[in-house]
């Protein structure tokens, strides 16, 4: 398990060095720079040179990746070109809206997802498998910027049971946090639930007709025992891998939902810093979200690994 | 094959689980009214009574599209409007007959031979710090507007000044070789900055003014806050306590925010939401001071480098449709970038050019520019500048162009406003032009005579630009009538509508009004409850 880990970790990192590259020299491809945001609308050409003077943008951008890099590497993410502030500070502000919605959306998307595969998989009326099919093709086809302008429509404008957006700490202001959770939490896990659903309820139904599952039967366990023993942990592979590459994608920061819901997160953090061309904010944010989604999915690789030792074997194969 | 799945859901647990969930929600939700209702956080004390009855609310709520951009304070720049007239003072305020109102200048005065101008300015006047506000503050703010790479507009006024210098505790006297009457207008413009502070202001940590509110703090992309200025120089303003800014940069947010009273105002709302939340007759709409809406062509692309194509496109735009269906009522079809009542313009100026597909295809015809491909780019930023180019877009390819849409984020549209090179048309707005022809002429890249957007560079136009420019007061009509002909019959710079953005606020709220560089003002607002 500790060479499986190790590589897999190694793997990571050398797909972030790639990554650095790649995000650098995209954004640096891009039309306009922060020096031409920072002059301002009506700026004239030699003042925007001597605004990428000063920020260094003047020099070859091998040098400035490089400086970049090795100030990553130090730990110093740098300043923000266009807010002037710490890159970690603006980080610091933001990470706890991005962190309470991943957990939220993470959490709704496992309850509901979990109970409607385990359902799907287990009940023998017809109906109720109809009703969770369809609410789950109902649900898949909702994308959050649908959802979400729905749910605030509904609970904020029309019923005024919640407010439209925004977000509050869960330290300081639990009760107010929980209220503009909900709305966006909701619309961020009503498409990953059925896709967990249908993938668990697919690999219970495969597992269900093993012959381990048959000796247990035979042997005269419970059904219920068995299903929540057995089969459900050996069927939840594919819904873990699914599941970390949601969690990955929220932890670079659910754009379109923080832009609906006005919650300032990572993601409108990184939008802003693209449109800005605030390259060094960009560069960061872009290279944590990449981050997460190989952390998420190496976690998640690992978990499954830790279930199945046949993961860990053919891993070494 | 044995079915090991026979255990089924009961319908009791089915709906049990259900209720439990469904009572798990309404849990959360409670009343959204406590203990805050605004996307910041915030609380929404109540006041004391307003002499007209009802109860003075002491915190504003207030949506903004986007985020501050601090280093670029001393500029006009969409992005800083809700800083200028509430952490800042301007020397003086201009007004919509082209007239000035003293602020943190109390009187100015020519000398008889137009050269030399002094300010006399305000007494007993004090920047959020306590320190006290003089000369010194003024030639400092003056300084570093001029500074390399400050990119501020009034710059490009401040230098016709040889000179600008203390000449007393309160006074300050600028020199010119020549007159030069519209100087006045870069301190319409100005923000004054603490001459202290200054150097600490990008990051937030001191943005430091004489205006009635107090910079509190900013979380970048999120919110940030003002509280009272007690020691104001207007005695007994402002009225609110503080004022919470949330930054909402998408419109259908915005809009939800106001529609479930979770903010007061919204400063810079797009025309159409601002139109669909007056309807309700919940909220009221004020509109800021006109400024140039425009399809820009750059002379260096063929065909548009050919008057008459350029004419052609002038007569294809169907400005009216434009100002009803797109404005609603909110801004007038024009053809012209200055506003109505800027002496020397004529009702035939402002209509010049009407729709007239006939004429167009005329003149396209003679250019010999039938079918061919022009692009056109609306102005990212701003849903309506889209709107307005699907209209343009209809009437040109009846007029026989080939019109191929180009999209640009908004970065690369600022980017080639300043260096030029857009392939085609653009549409978007030259928001300066409120504050008159002259500020418009000198500061905004557009129009601007030694390079501009269009690459319309000649001798003529730095002539007629020049004539406005320098015009004395007796003879300005007579230049801006020529000037304005000009412009009309290069047609680099067709202006479609004299547009406005409008500043929606609930009911009860008073008060509120713009000045002609659009930003709000909210020294006199009161929101009763």
């Amino acid at each position: 398990m500790i060479r499986y880990t190790l590589r897999r970790v190694l793997g990571a990192i050398g797909i972030l060095l790639i990554a650095s590259v790649i995000v650098f020299a995209l954004l640096h491809m891009a039309p306009g720079d922060p020096a031409s945001v920072l002059a301002g609308p009506d700026a004239d050409q030699q003042t925007i040179a001597a605004i990428r003077h000063s920020l260094g943008l003047d020099q070859p951008l091998v040098s400035q990746y490089f400086s970049w890099l090795g100030q990553l590497l130090s730990g110093n993410l740098g300043m923000s070109y266009t807010i002037h502030q710490p890159i970690s500070t603006l980080i610091g502000q933001r990470i706890g809206s991005t962190l309470q919605l991943t957990v939220a959306a993470t959490l709704l998307t496992v309850i509901f997802g979990v109970s409607m595969g385990v359902m799907l998989a287990t009940s023998k009326r017809r109906w109720v498998t109809s009703v969770i099919d369809y609410l789950g093709t109902l649900a898949l086809a909702l994308p959050p910027f649908v959802s979400g302008v729905i749910l605030i429509f509904l609970f904020a404008v029309v019923w005024k049971a919640l407010p439209s957006g925004g977000y509050a700490s869960l330290f300081s202001h639990p009760g107010d946090a929980m209220q503009r959770l909900i709305m966006p939490s909701v619309a961020m896990a009503l498409p990953g639930a059925p896709v967990i659903a249908r993938l668990l309820a697919t690999e219970m139904r495969r597992v269900g007709e093993q012959e381990f599952i048959l000796t247990a039967l035979a042997k005269g366990a419970s059904r219920r025992w068995i299903t929540w023993r057995h089969i459900v942990p050996n069927s939840l592979g594919p819904a873990i891998i699914e599941l970390g590459i949601r969690i990955g994608q929220l932890l670079g920061g659910a754009i379109i939902a923080e832009a609906i819901f006005a919650r300032a997160g990572l993601g409108s953090l990184l939008v802003q810093s693209v449109q800005n061309r605030d390259y060094r904010l960009a560069q960061v944010l872009l290279l944590m979200a990449i981050g997460a989604a190989i952390g998420t999915q190496l976690v998640a690789e690992l978990c499954i690994a830790g279930i199945d030792p046949r993961v860990r074997v053919g891993g070494r194969a | 094959m044995q079915d090991i799945f026979t255990r089924t859901v009961s319908r009791r647990a089915f709906l049990g689980g259900a209720l439990a969930a469904g009572g798990l929600a309404l849990a959360g939700c409670g009343s959204s009214k406590s203990p805050s209702d605004n996307p910041t956080g915030g609380t929404q004390p109540s006041g004391g009574a307003s002499p007209g009855g009802g109860n003075l609310v002491k915190n504003l709520r207030i949506g903004v599209a986007g985020d501050l951009l601090l280093a670029g304070v001393l500029r006009y720049q969409a992005s800083n409007q809700p800083l200028r007239r509430t952490v800042f003072d301007y020397l003086l305020d201009k007004n919509s007959d082209g007239s000035y109102r003293p602020a943190l200048a109390t009187a100015w005065e020519w000398s008889s031979d137009q050269k030399t101008l002094v300010f006399t300015l305000r007494d007993g006047v004090t920047f959020h710090t306590g320190r006290a506000f003089g000369a010194d503050d003024v030639i400092a703010t003056v300084q570093a507007a001029m500074a390399k790479g400050s990119g501020a507009q009034a710059a490009s006024l401040l230098k016709y000044a040889t000179d600008l210098k203390k000449t007393g505790t309160n006074q300050i006297t600028a020199t010119f070789d020549s007159p030069f009457p519209a100087y006045l207008d870069a301190f319409a413009m100005l923000p004054i900055i603490d001459s202290q502070t200054y150097a600490n202001i990008a990051d937030g940590k001191q943005v430091i003014g004489t205006g009635p509110y107090k910079f509190q703090s900013w979380t970048a992309g999120s919110k940030f806050e003002m509280a009272k200025n007690s020691s104001y120089w207007q005695e007994g303003k402002p009225y609110f306590d503080d004022l919470q800014f949330s930054i909402i940069t998408d419109t259908q947010a915005l809009l939800a925010a106001m529609q479930s009273g979770s903010l007061d105002m919204v400063d810079g709302m797009v025309t159409r939401d601002a139109v669909t939340l007056k309807k309700t007759g919940k909220f009221t709409v004020t509109p800021s001071a006109s400024y140039d809406i425009y399809v820009g062509a750059n002379t260096k692309v063929k065909p548009l480098d050919n008057v008459q194509v350029r004419q052609a496109i002038a007569y294809a735009l169907d400005r009216d449709r434009i100002a009803s269906q797109v404005y609603n009522g909110l801004a007038e079809a024009s053809c012209i970038p200055w506003a109505d009542n800027t002496p020397g313009i004529s009702k035939s100026q402002i209509t010049h050019y009407a729709y007239d597909i006939d004429k167009a295809k005329a003149l396209l015809q003679q250019a010999g520019a039938a079918g061919t491909e022009v692009s056109l780019s609306p102005y990212p930023a701003d849903p309506a500048t889209s709107a307005i180019a699907d209209i343009v877009e209809y009437g040109l390819t009846q007029v026989g162009f080939k019109v191929k849409p180009v999209s640009y984020d908004s970065a690369t549209f600022a980017a080639h406003i300043q260096a030029g090179d857009f392939p085609g048309l653009w549409v978007t707005n030259v928001a300066l032009t409120a504050m008159g022809p002259v500020t418009a002429l000198l500061t905004a890249n557009p129009l601007t005579t030694a390079k501009n957007t269009e690459n319309f560079v000649n001798d003529q136009y730095t002539s007629v630009v020049k004539a406005a420019v320098t015009a004395a007061k007796d003879q300005q009509a007579a230049a801006n009538t020529a000037l304005t002909d000009y412009l009309l019959e290069q047609a680099f710079h067709n202006t479609v509508v004299q547009g406005n953005t409008p500043v929606v606020g609930v009911n009860g709220l008073s008060g509120v009004t713009t000045d002609l560089t659009l930003a709000v003002d909210l020294t006199n607002a009161k929101l009763t409850a």
